[in-house]
């Protein structure tokens, strides 16, 4: 699957091109003449083989984030998995790069057997922590069977066992064999000391012992988070792309949107990672900020449940027709202000796998006519269906645009949006709502699958509870190794789009905002969307 | 009976004209009987619907179409606050209502039976009233969940101590009262004296913690909705309104400023109203 | 005296304990399932299981309800976070002295802008410079916290650069979290000192002390603001108490990583550990703040001393 990297050499092209600081997407006149007037300010972004190969040591930066961990601990959820911190924190068995590409890092090497699902892993020898204890295959081990243990990433449940082979050698074994679920352990399994985590008491919360190229100086929970450069890192010819050249770099959390701008402004940041779309707006077309967009590694989609009782599961037509309803386009604007694109699929572009051609396909376009004529051969009587969404500004506000499509042909959705912990809660259980508003994305089309549609992954059936074998066993045959091909890509993708079990919103864009001051030479990208700012070159 | 109607109507129009004479309270008066008006009148005088979407006009300033702008999804903001005032004013007023009704009773029960039923119920006011006014309302939001109903059930919960504690007081002042030694000489029942003379005794502190406590109840509620509780969209409720665009305050502040505005104006007739009204009742006062 | 100290501080006891059986009961009724929430939608039914088990969410409410007093009332062990593995205790100790300084912070400001405005109104009753008090008083008190917030970080930060926005640091990280919490204070400051001066003014020894020819100023300041005290302590006590509490709006906004932020996050996460030892720990507070207004009482006035010598 070379495709992705293509196409992800020349969407950076694109990028660097319209990266002068401008929203131009969103077509608003106040903006397209603001960005005529503002100074030409080009970001220099390089792909990850093209990085120079040495770069000044930059003396400190302030980064902020939205949230960060709320404690350091290298046990997690997938929540919030993927930021700068993570990788200054822990070192992992690879790197990805921007381009998809899997770099051994930790690991020197790795060799799959034939069947797919054993994997011989060997450790380079001279990783040391920050405390100087030597890192061995045992402690790998260790993390890994715990992590299978504890379940708390989905990257682990593919996880038989590991076992030790020699002092930095081991052998993990899969349940299955299954195209891309090897690379998620690679990238998701931290490396770091059996001893010192357990000596800590606190499971590494607050001071965690690091592999990595940084120590924690300082960590408030909920506040910052200070890291300074180790002068005894362990691999300090690391490839450009994945050295570090900040000496001393604080990440600042800004819950706030409207604050997140107004720390820019005020340069108590540096850069806003993931900043909100409405609050970039503020700074487009100003010459002392960058823009950077990416393409961010989650789509939004609506998915309906797969209760077998509900309306909404037997009646493909009322699907479809909620499919036709959604005004896409308008809410890529007053959602994401512009900041987003509109999917082919449930699939983000950005999943490995994925297939340009679904792009020149027909993909539910917004159309009252061909609703209406779905509806009618549906047996829906105006019967009051639930929409379950996060509570947080986008999702509620995408929400209520859905709410409104779908009255345009008379149909009633009430909404139920919930806080956090509710939301996680509910959302596998399709008796609880009839659509449902998820933000979802994986590393790859089979994950991806089988996080959201395969019927033997959770208790209740599929993630909406649904319970479809056909297409489970489609998602199985697509899933392997051998079997992951366009054909059984395409049989996969077409059954759910044909059944409309769930539809692809909108793709937003990874928005990241950037004093012009921090002013280096060459920005690298991270493999999720967002700009690496302590990989770019000073 | 006649004489005593007569009196007190005497009382209520000696009340209004010693309030009458102080403009603030008239001025309070006068802008929250508008907006109940408003709140009436909402469909009549809207000039869009409060969930109607125009996606040609998003986030567009102040106009002739729209005198207040529109919001991010198109939604004309001046008819979304006229709608929005039947939710903010009503959750205020049966939220007060509510807790007035439950601080009624459990006043009444610890006044009367007295003893551990009044010991029990004491303390209990007493744990309540130890733990945040806030917390407690955001503890139960998340329990009941978002909603109309349940966001006006967690916002009553506060008031109830206060007025069970003033009526028990009430009460017990009036037990030990001469006159009820007397009434009950003359064979009235103890149970109709008392409330006969409770009542108005407890009306005029009642009814300014009230008009206060609608007040209090929407600035909570919008604070409420900045942690994600309360009610819920596309309901144009004021606070949820207010917390729902605060992202916009550089891009475009006239999203957040009229919100603000129209909780600030009501909230503050509220309370000068109260204030006004609470000068007027105090006999203390009188001159 | 030191007699009512002790008799109370053991009053508190029961509050408490009221309190955390309070607490729990409403947590327990929370929906959403911990297990699940901790962690995530990846863990299979037998981990979730496993998890329920150990933090024992499959036992009867009485049952988790008196393992929970146990271990919190007669164990001190206040326990980790479910969501962290953070020790609750440190995470209190840590964020409650920023959570104390907010607090302190907004009733200084209040007691100085509140109890000015209400003296000006009560000797000015009914005149011009009574409604413009007490209307100044109320209108800060008319507007969401948070909205006042952040008109009040782009007028000090943005546009005239005098303060940071966010984040903690110096005292002057306080100043504008203090100014768009102190509005409560200030109308309630401002309504009580008000009142409680008109009672004292009308009355008998002021009209005395007027009539000997003290001057107006004194009057004021020395017998009629004295003795109007008493109700105002109540009030800043009262207050404070609550204000502990009730920072978690501003703590939000401005990033100030104290109690209040804490606990509504634990809210949001059914961090269950969380909410009911922070949920304790200010109720013993507003306790301890109710305690410390009577004691205050008794220092400023001879008669309730008294009592309390009688008592002895």
């Amino acid at each position: 699957m070379n495709s992705r990297k293509m196409i992800k050499a020349v969407l950076s092209g694109i990028l660097a091109l319209s990266v002068t600081g401008c929203g131009s997407s969103s077509g608003n006149d106040a903006q397209a003449q603001a960005s005529a007037q503002a100074k030409e300010t080009v970001m220099n972004i390089v792909s990850s083989d093209e990085l120079s190969e040495t770069s000044q040591i930059r003396d400190t930066l302030n980064i902020g984030y939205s949230s960060l961990w709320e404690s350091l601990t290298p046990f997690r959820t997938n929540a919030n998995n993927k930021n700068l911190y993570s990788y200054a924190l822990y070192e992992t068995l690879a790197k990805k790069t921007s381009e998809g590409e899997y770099i051994p890092w930790t690991a020197k090497s790795w060799t799959m057997h034939e069947d797919g699902k054993t994997y011989d892993v060997e450790l380079y020898e001279n990783i040391t922590d920050s405390a100087g204890n030597n890192i061995k295959a045992d402690d790998v081990v260790w993390f890994l069977n715990e992590s299978a243990v504890r379940g708390l990433k989905p990257s682990f449940t593919n996880l038989d066992t590991a076992e030790t082979t020699g002092d930095y050698t081991f052998t993990v074994t899969l349940k299955n064999d299954m195209y891309g679920s090897w690379e998620k352990i690679l990238t998701d399994t931290f490396v770091f000391s059996r001893k010192e985590f357990e000596a800590s008491g606190d499971e590494f919360a607050m001071h965690p012992v690091t592999t990595s190229a940084y120590v924690v100086e300082e960590y408030t929970p909920q506040s910052s988070l200070k890291m300074k450069l180790r002068d005894d890192y362990w691999n300090p010819d690391a490839p450009a792309v994945n050295r570090s050249n900040v000496r001393e770099v604080t990440f600042q959390q800004i819950a706030e949107a409207s604050q997140a701008g107004i720390a820019m402004e005020k340069g108590i940041v540096d850069a806003f990672i993931n900043i909100d779309a409405n609050t970039l707006k503020q700074f487009t077309g100003d010459s002392n900020y960058l823009v950077h967009k990416g393409l961010s590694a989650n789509g939004v989609q609506l998915y309906f449940s797969g209760v077998d009782s509900k309306l909404i599961q037997q009646d493909v037509h009322l699907r479809r027709a909620i499919a036709y309803i959604i005004n896409a386009e308008a809410i890529l604007q007053a959602v994401y202000g512009g900041y987003a694109s509109l999917m082919y699929d449930v699939n983000p572009e950005v999943n490995d796998g994925y297939l340009q051609e679904w792009k020149n396909e027909e993909y539910f376009p917004y159309d009252p006519a061909k609703a209406k004529e779905e509806l009618e051969q549906s047996g829906y009587k105006g019967e009051e269906l639930v929409l379950m969404c996060s509570s947080n500004a986008s999702m509620s506000r995408m929400a209520q645009m859905i709410q409104n499509n779908c009255i345009e042909i008379g149909i009633n959705i009430k909404l139920e949006p919930l806080d956090n912990a509710g939301f996680s809660g509910q959302r596998l259980d399709g008796n609880n709502y009839d659509l449902i508003i998820i933000s979802n994305g994986a590393d790859s089309l089979t994950n991806f699958w089988n996080t959201r549609f395969d019927s033997t992954t959770y208790k209740l059936g599929d993630a909406t509870s649904r319970n479809d074998q056909t297409l489970t066993d489609l998602i199985h045959q697509a899933g392997t190794h051998d079997g992951f091909n366009q054909e059984n890509i395409n049989l996969v993708r077409n059954y759910i789009k044909d059944n409309m079990y769930g539809y692809g919103i909108a793709h937003p864009q990874s928005l990241d905002l950037i004093n012009a001051g921090v002013n280096a030479k060459e920005y690298v990208e991270t493999s999720f969307g967002t700009v690496d700012l302590l990989s770019s070159v000073y | 009976m006649t004489t005593g109607t007569v009196k007190k109507q005497n009382k209520v129009l000696e009340v209004l004209k010693r309030m009458s004479r102080n403009k603030l309270a008239m001025a309070g008066l006068v802008i929250f009987t508008a907006e109940i008006l408003l709140a009436v009148l909402a469909p009549v005088i809207a000039p869009y619907g409060f969930a109607e979407m125009d996606y040609t006009a998003m986030q567009t300033g102040p106009s002739a179409a729209h005198w207040f702008g529109t919001d991010e999804m198109g939604r004309d903001i001046l008819s979304r606050l006229l709608y929005g005032s039947r939710y903010s004013l009503s959750v205020g007023l049966i939220a007060i209502l509510l807790n007035t009704a439950l601080g009624m009773v459990i006043g009444a029960a610890a006044g009367f039976f007295g003893g551990w039923v009044d010991n029990l119920i004491m303390r209990f006011l007493d744990v309540i009233q130890s733990l945040p006014a806030m917390l407690l309302t955001i503890v139960i939001s998340a329990v009941l969940g978002p909603g109309y109903f349940n966001t006006i059930l967690a916002l009553s919960i506060n008031g109830i101590p206060g007025k069970a504690r003033m009526l028990r007081a009430q009460i017990l002042k009036e037990r030990n009262a001469e006159y009820i030694e007397a009434s009950e000489s003359i064979n009235c029942s103890r149970f109709r004296t008392i409330f006969r003379h409770l009542i108005p005794n407890c009306f005029s502190p009642l009814i300014v913690q009230s008009t206060m406590g609608v007040a209090t109840i929407i600035t909570t509620m919008a604070g409420l909705s900045f942690i994600g509780l309360g009610v819920q969209p596309p309901t144009p409720e004021w606070g949820a309104m207010l917390s729902g665009s605060r992202q916009f305050i550089r891009n475009s502040p006239y999203m957040v400023i009229f919100p603000g505005l129209a909780i600030a104006v009501t909230v503050l007739a509220l309370n000068l109203l109260g204030d006004g009204l609470r000068d007027a009742l105090d006999p203390k006062l009188k001159r | 005296m030191h007699k009512y100290i002790v008799k109370r501080l053991l009053w508190m006891i029961p509050i408490i304990l009221g309190a955390a059986v309070l607490v729990f009961t409403l947590m327990y009724f929370c929906p959403g399932d911990p297990a699940e929430i901790i962690l995530g939608a990846g863990a299979s039914d037998a981990e979730m299981e496993h998890l329920r088990i150990s933090l024992g969410l499959n036992d009867p409410f009485l049952i988790r309800l008196g393992r929970f007093l146990k271990d919190t009332f007669i164990r001190f062990d206040l326990g980790r976070s479910w969501i962290t593995n953070l020790s609750i205790a440190d995470s209190i100790a840590e964020r409650l002295p920023r959570t104390m300084l907010l607090a302190i912070a907004i009733m200084l400001l209040s007691v100085v802008i509140g109890i000015p405005l209400g003296v000006v109104a009560a000797t000015h009753q009914n005149r011009w410079q009574d409604n413009l008090c007490m209307a100044l008083a109320l209108l800060g008190v008319s507007v969401p916290s948070f909205w006042l917030a952040m008109l009040l970080v782009i007028l000090f930060s943005i546009k005239l650069n005098l303060l940071p926005p966010m984040g903690i640091g110096g005292l002057q990280y306080y100043i504008l979290p203090a100014l768009a919490g102190c509005t409560g204070g200030i109308a309630a400051l401002a309504r009580q000192t008000r009142s409680s001066m008109l009672d004292v003014i009308r009355s008998d020894y002021i009209t005395t002390a007027r009539s000997k020819g003290v001057s107006e100023q004194k009057v004021i300041i020395r017998h009629a603001l004295k003795n109007a005290l008493i109700p105002i302590i109540t009030i800043i006590g009262t207050q404070f108490g609550r204000l502990l509490g009730g920072t978690m709006i501003l703590e939000t906004i401005f990033g100030i990583p104290g109690l209040g932020s804490y606990i509504v996050t634990a809210v949001n996460n059914r961090d269950y550990p969380v909410v009911m030892i922070g949920s304790i720990v200010l109720a013993a507070m507003f306790s301890l703040c109710m305690l410390g207004v009577d004691l205050v009482y008794a220092a400023v006035d001879p008669r309730i001393k008294a009592q309390y010598a009688k008592k002895r």
